[in-house]
């Protein structure tokens, strides 16, 4: 089966038609009939769709690719090691021999009530959130007015970090390039979906530009282990010969439906270098905005060590480059 | 009768005890004897068939023409059942049967509770077939938390009309029952509310515990078949055979032989597979309707509604001391939720760990609409350690003195006083304790203690038999069913050790309700109550092939002996070997029955101080090595020493494996273990492996395990239990490291990140 093939099946299948990957999600939510599809079109078997190669300036992942493929390419290990790193510390060795970009990114939210049948919440069409007032230790803490599930994806916020374009290709072969950045939808802008496709279109690939950052990732969980982030961060820098940042993303996981920039950690690092004091600044002001829930403050006092850790790798990175 | 001196006590600290009237016919396994197999770490006879995949557990079991059925449950934890039509599931492809488990008007007490169930062709058919019954409900109010179900503006999950379960002498108000005292074990000592006041140093604490499923990776399950005579042959998985024959035989009147019941294996219990279990009840009513077999087998999701859980609890301690660190009053009050069962106390070990003159408990159940407690490895007690060392440990701080010293000041179980040196060796414990808490960057290290307690539990009159071939064959039978701590192995063992031979060449049959019936795996004490009886058993069976072989041999019965493999005679000179010596048998085989009677009587001596300590409570301390990471709230456990007693330990290698269990099992309880019902709908969010969280094997930290041999003389293997004590004191122990690492007990379970996070902010620890 080729894209088109597969475009064609799901045109013909409308409504009711999904795309698969290795079905990881999907399954979870076909068991607790969150979705009930008359038929899955898999495109795991699409020819290159798992190619992982670099070209003259980018570095092209195929969206069927595998989390353990990521993270064990080598030129993913060079180009993109914190890529390699969130996509190998995802769930289980199962499941990332299994799970794939698309699928990764394109995951529907684990919030316990959005995967309950029980709760019709905003995020099933429904009037309420059950969230807001009840359990939501490890829900957003941006963007908190509505739905207030975050983004599961771990790949999301460190292709955000390393300013990756994702190609996606519509009915009749149309294709768009956008940012990841712009991949993910609040849920303040639409609290029925995560991604923003339209009806028909498919990830095909993502692409990392070469002219490299210097990218690190750190995840927090509570069980090492098989276990979901509370806080991830991913950043990526460019610096000139003496040290000083010129350029730099530092997205946060975890606390919101999109991978959150923390812009005011970017503007402070901005032509300096990563001095001890910057670090704690930096990490200081991640949280700005950011407007936690009665139970989940303590995701505040996480980003913030979560950020000064990832601050201090990319630290140990730039002192080695130099 | 015959007059015989027994060693008895701790391994190297053993006394000589008298026994007068000493049957001639028991070989008693006390502190002198030599003995080759048993105490010999043994690798698990079924080792190899379990990593391989050979063994056949419940779920695996498939019958000619069996049904595959489902159960139908309640989604409301609160409700009245107005209809329930299932007359168009009943027409659905494949479906077979349909067997109400409630009926109109009844009320619902809890989400997942069972409404009917379906047999059909396929998993899949039943499961169609499950969605399209009606059932209309008229939605009650419920509750789903401890403490609001305590408050008086509370929804009463047992109104007036309905009876509340448990002994129904306790007073009822509300959604709260009791409080029991202790009755005569626990009776109130002294006057606590005086020796408070008086108290030279005094802690009053709060705690509180979460509801821990048993989430055991093999769900609850049963293949039921309809048997010739009209009984049933039934495959299950239970930690009681015996009970399942006796629950099913009563819901159908019939004879205890006409249900025989099947366990092979388990893939985990923990207390939650006691009674055939309405699942099994189901599936034998939709055998008998359908004539076919039924297979029932629960999901995860309703293992979590339904298995059982370790009620939550709420405790409320008080402890004085006088300036020593001698306990002067202790009390507490526990309110714990079982849901809509009772079982909540937690107040035992605030009675059997540790002495003091003045002492009192008060043990409320609440009840709560969720899914019924059930026994969790160790009932009560993890959850009492946890605030009762947490107790100890503050007290401990204020007095200024070593936590291990202020217990040793109090507990003079002469097995805790040699396993807290052992530990606190092994630990590291007067150094550390010392050099930490120590701060590297985020992560604080902290070392904290704590002890355990568990009963000499034992069930009678289980049985064995032991019988020989003549090609040299000695197999051993017993219905009891291996739930995971090796009782298999562990009668090879016994059985080679009375034989002479290794116990890779006895074989084991066991899990039938056909052969001798074998004690129910639960508060530890299926090695202890089964031992004994297969020891007696293989004992006749040797007499009986002596005496078969002796005139072949030319020697009298009496004086041959069975040693490495060979027939030897009195001076040790061999004969032949066992084979052969097998051979010369006239019957086909020999068989020798064993029973498990009384504990020994006439060992008077047991009964007094120290050792009449020995022989009523086991247990074990650990210590908790943890790194805190202050900036993060998470907790990793870096080692854990354990030190227990089990009586003789049969096989140190199994032996190890319970208590690394227990240690895992402990941690996750911890650190992560937490049911999450939903305040306003009162369902589970996390009805799942995913979100409920249990340790994985990247949590196992480095498990330092060592044993005490003790020599109770209280049955002639000298076995005692294990399983539960070891799970009893981890989360304690790493509570009490948090403490020593931050200065703030976390006084509630499990440690999340948000609790200890928010903990230490309101304590101002992360107020730079
Ligand atoms: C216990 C557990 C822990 C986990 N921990 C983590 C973690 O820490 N971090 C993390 O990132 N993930 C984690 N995961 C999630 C896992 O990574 C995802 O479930 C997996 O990546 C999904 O990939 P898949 O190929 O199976 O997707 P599928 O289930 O096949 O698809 C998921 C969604 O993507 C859509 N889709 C698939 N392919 C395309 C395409 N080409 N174009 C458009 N839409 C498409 C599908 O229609 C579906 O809606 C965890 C999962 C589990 C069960
Ligand atoms: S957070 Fe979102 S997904 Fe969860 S209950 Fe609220 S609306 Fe639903």
């Amino acid at each position: 089966m080729s894209w088109d093939e597969a475009l064609a099946a799901l045109a013909d299948g409308e409504p009711g038609a999904i795309a698969k990957g290795a079905g990881i999600d999907l399954w979870d939510l076909l068991k607790e009939e969150i979705v009930k599809p008359d038929l899955m079109v898999s495109l795991l078997n699409i020819p290159g769709a798992k190619d992982i190669a670099k070209s003259d300036n980018t570095l092209v992942i195929g969206s069927m690719a595998t989390l353990q493929m990521i993270a064990d390419h080598t030129d993913v290990i060079q180009v993109a090691p914190s890529l390699a790193q969130a996509a190998g510390s995802a769930a289980s060795p199962a499941i990332r021999n299994a799970a794939t970009l698309a699928g990764n990114l394109c995951q529907r939210p684990r919030c316990g009530y959005f995967r309950s049948l029980l709760h019709p919440c905003l995020r099933k069409g429904g009037g309420r959130c059950f969230a807001q007032d009840g359990h939501h230790q490890n829900h957003a803490i941006f963007d908190t007015e509505g739905c207030i599930a975050t983004s599961a994806s771990s790949l999301g916020p460190v292709l955000v970090a390393l300013e990756a374009m994702v190609s996606v290709r519509g009915p009749g072969g149309a294709s768009r390039t956008l940012p990841v950045e712009k991949l993910f939808l609040m849920a303040s802008q639409n609290p029925t979906r995560e991604v923003d496709l339209r009806t028909g279109e498919l990830l095909e690939r993502v692409s990392i530009p070469l002219a490299g950052t210097i990218n690190a990732y750190h995840k927090v969980r509570a069980r090492d282990g098989f276990d979901w982030p509370m806080v991830e961060v991913a950043v990526g820098v460019r610096i000139d010969s003496r040290g000083i940042i010129t350029s730099g993303r530092v997205v946060l996981g975890a606390v919101a439906m999109v991978p959150w920039r923390a812009f005011e950690t970017e503007k402070l690092l901005l032509n300096t270098k990563l001095t001890n004091d910057v670090i704690r600044k930096g990490a200081d002001v991640a949280a700005a905005g950011a407007r936690p829930l009665r139970d989940n403050r303590h995701k505040v006092d996480i980003v913030r060590s979560a950020v000064r850790e990832t601050l201090e790798k990319v630290r140990r990175i730039v002192d080695g480059a130099l | 009768m015959t007059e015989r001196t027994l060693e008895l006590g701790p391994a190297g600290h053993t006394v000589k005890v008298g026994w007068k009237d000493a049957p001639l016919d028991v070989e008693v396994w006390d502190g002198q004897v030599v003995l080759h197999q048993v105490g010999k770490p043994t690798r698990r006879i079924d080792a190899h068939h379990k990593v391989s995949g050979m063994s056949r557990y419940t779920t695996d079991i498939r019958l000619p023409g069996m049904l595959y059925g489902t159960i139908v449950r309640s989604p409301h934890p609160s409700a009245e059942i107005r209809e329930i039509d299932d007359a168009g599931a009943l027409t659905m492809p494949g479906v077979r049967g349909i067997h109400r488990l409630a009926s109109k008007g009844d009320i619902v007490r809890f989400e997942g509770q069972e409404i009917l169930a379906i047999a059909a062709d396929s998993l899949h058919q039943a499961q169609d077939a499950a969605r399209a019954v009606k059932v209309t409900y008229a939605v009650l109010p419920h509750v789903a938390e401890l403490e609001q179900a305590m408050r008086d503006d509370s929804p009463v999950v047992y109104g007036k009309t309905s009876g509340v379960p448990g002994k129904n002498s306790l007073p009822v108000q509300g959604n709260v029952r009791g409080p029991a005292t202790g009755g005569r074990r626990f009776a109130p000592t002294g006057d606590v509310s005086q020796a408070i006041v008086d108290a030279k140093v005094r802690v009053d604490l709060t705690f509180r515990t979460a509801v821990q499923t048993h989430s055991c990776l093999e769900p609850h399950g049963s293949v039921v078949r309809v048997t010739e005579d009209g009984g049933f042959e039934i495959w299950t998985s239970t930690q009681s055979i015996a009970s399942v024959v006796s629950d099913v035989a009563r819901e159908f009147s019939l004879q205890k032989s006409q249900v025989r019941v099947h366990c092979d294996y388990i893939g985990g219990g923990f207390g939650s597979k006691f009674g055939a279990g309405i699942y099994t009840m189901a599936a034998a009513h939709l055998a008998r309707i359908t004539k076919r077999p039924v297979r029932i087998v629960l999901d995860r999701r309703a293992e979590h509604l339904v298995g059982g859980n370790r009620p939550s609890s709420l405790q409320k301690v008080k402890l004085g001391a006088s300036e020593d660190g001698t306990l002067t009053a202790l009390e507490v009050r526990v309110w714990g939720s079982a849901g809509v069962g009772t079982g909540a106390g937690a107040a035992s070990p605030y009675f059997t760990i540790y002495q003091c003159a003045n002492r009192r408990s008060f043990e409320y159940d609440v009840f709560t609409n969720a899914g019924p407690a059930a026994a969790f490895r160790a009932p009560g007690h993890p959850q009492g350690v946890f605030a009762l060392e947490g107790a100890m440990d503050q007290l401990s701080q204020k007095l200024g003195m070593d936590p291990i010293e202020v217990r040793l000041r109090n507990d003079p179980h002469p097995t805790r006083r040699l396993q807290w040196d052992i530990a606190r060796k092994h630990a590291d414990w007067d150094r550390l304790r010392k050099m930490w808490p120590a701060r590297v960057g985020d992560i604080v290290r902290g070392i904290g203690a704590a002890s355990s307690v568990w009963y000499n539990v034992v069930e009678l009159g289980v049985g064995a038999t032991v019988e020989v071939y003549r090609d040299g064959g000695v197999v051993v039978l017993s219905a009891v069913q291996d739930i995971g701590g090796g009782i298999r192995t562990v009668l090879a063992q016994v059985v080679a050790e009375v034989f002479g031979l290794q116990a890779e060449q006895i074989s084991v049959k066991i899990g039938d309700s056909v052969w001798p019936i074998g004690p129910g795996s639960g508060g530890s004490k299926t090695t202890a109550s089964l031992t004994p009886a297969v020891h007696q058993a293989a004992i006749v069976a040797r007499k009986k092939l002596a005496a078969a072989v002796a005139h072949s041999l030319s020697v009298p019965a009496e004086d041959l002996r069975f040693h490495e493999g060979r027939v030897v005679d009195k001076a040790g000179e061999i004969l032949t070997d066992f084979r052969s010596a097998a051979a010369k048998m006239r019957a086909e085989k020999i068989v020798g029955h064993g029973e498990r009677t009384d504990d020994m009587p006439g060992i008077s001596a047991a009964k007094e101080e120290p050792l009449r300590a020995l022989a009523t409570t086991i247990g074990g301390v650990q210590i908790a090595q943890v790194a805190v990471n202050i900036g993060t709230g998470v907790v990793t456990v870096e080692k854990i020493v354990a030190v227990h007693d089990c009586g003789r330990v049969m096989n140190p290698l199994q032996a190890a494996s319970q208590v690394r269990g227990g240690v895992i099992q402990g941690i996750g309880y911890a650190l992560f273990e937490e049911r999450l019902l939903d305040k306003t709908t009162g369902r589970m969010l996390n009805p799942n492996l995913e979100s409920y969280k249990i340790p994985t094997i990247a949590n196992a930290p480095e498990i330092d395990v060592h044993f005490v041999d003790v020599y109770s003389g209280l049955n002639s293997t000298g076995a005692m239990g294990l399983g539960e004590p070891a799970t009893v004191p981890t989360a304690a122990a790493i509570a009490n490291a948090v403490f020593h690492a931050t200065g703030i007990h976390p006084a509630e379970l499990p440690m999340t990140p948000e609790r200890l996070l928010k903990t230490w902010r309101d304590g101002g620890l992360l107020s730079e």
